[in-house]
């Protein structure tokens, strides 16, 4: 009877330690996006470096693609930079690149030094950034043949999660597409 | 003359109120919403790029006749319920306020059994006592 009973602060210990370790391996700063699972919200954004041309989000319908928010004054999107063009590579990947809060010249200039990884690139200058609940650069949409939200990577996309997160997921929804 | 400055001066207070009641609006919802990108700041304090950006997007939905609710649900839809200092109290908040209810429960209940418990056995302590000192009395005399 008395045994059972000194073992309450032990286990009251190791519940509070467990729960309190979990707080360690959070994110704070990485918001969970609501939109995950919702319909990506439509936009149609004139093509940066076409003018006269839009994108609308609707010619995409059927497709797997990623939406990438991008900007030339954005030093971590530099760092992903690299790993984008990797992932442009594979050329069955449709990476479209959201240019947010940026002048066409800088954007057009950053490309054309650090190589061009998007399928198609579009200009925002803010509202449809604020649609997809974007809170800084680099953020990037995994979006299915439905137009539903999957995924979404916040910060840089680095080998990790191209291997980890992307691909699988891409692979995933391309099967869905097609069954 | 006079009248028509009048009237005038009136219509200026008037859209003046008006003006002050959007403007107070404002100050509440901003002061109230969190901002996303330096998140220990409201939106009323802040004056990153994106902040900026949604306080121009307050602004006109409060100019567009939009109700602070809707325009509370715009940015949670977006951004989700960590933008209000102040989260609706349901779904998984709700948890956040019935545990510590239920732990209070909990204690009295435990707290109860045992206060039964210790009267019990003082009581039959007691008796026992009681009877112990009678048979004594009855003795001495």
């Amino acid at each position: 009877m008395k045994h059972w009973r000194s073992l309450i602060p032990l286990v009251l210990f190791a519940g509070l330690a467990y729960f309190l370790m979990q707080g360690l391996g959070l994110k704070p700063s990485e918001l969970p996006s609501p939109l995950i699972g919702q319909a990506a919200p439509a936009f149609n954004l004139p093509i940066l470096g076409q003018p006269g041309k839009t994108l609308a989000s609707s010619e995409l319908k059927g497709k797997v693609w990623l939406l990438n928010v991008w900007g030339s004054w954005c030093p971590s999107c530099k760092v992903e930079h690299p790993f984008l063009n990797q992932l442009a590579a594979d050329k069955s990947i449709l990476l479209v690149g959201l240019n947010w809060r940026d002048r066409d010249e800088a954007a057009q200039q950053w490309l054309a030094d650090f190589g061009n990884p998007y399928t198609v690139s579009v200009t925002d200058p803010g509202p449809t950034a604020i649609d997809y609940g974007v809170y800084g650069a680099p953020e990037t949409f995994v979006i299915d043949s439905k137009g539903i939200v999957r995924d979404k990577v916040i910060g840089v996309v680095d080998a990790t999660v191209i291997e980890k997160r992307l691909k699988p997921l891409l692979q995933q929804l391309n099967n869905e597409a097609k069954s | 003359m006079k009248t028509w400055l009048l009237i005038g001066l009136s219509l200026l207070s008037f859209v003046c109120l008006g003006d002050a009641e959007t403007e107070a609006r404002f100050k509440r919802l901003t002061e109230q919403l969190r901002c996303v990108v330096c998140q220990n700041q409201n939106l009323a304090d802040s004056n990153a790029e994106l902040a900026i950006d949604l306080k121009n997007q307050i602004r006109t939905q409060i100019a567009a006749g939009k109700t602070d609710e809707a325009i509370e649900a715009f940015l949670v839809s977006r951004y989700g319920e960590f933008v209000l200092y102040q989260p609706k109290k349901s779904g998984k908040t709700l948890l956040l306020w019935l545990i510590p209810l239920a732990i209070l429960l909990i204690i009295f209940i435990i707290w109860l059994l045992t206060a039964k418990q210790k009267v019990a056995t003082t009581t039959k302590q007691d008796t026992t006592r009681l009877a112990a000192a009678k048979a004594q009395l009855n003795r001495d005399n």
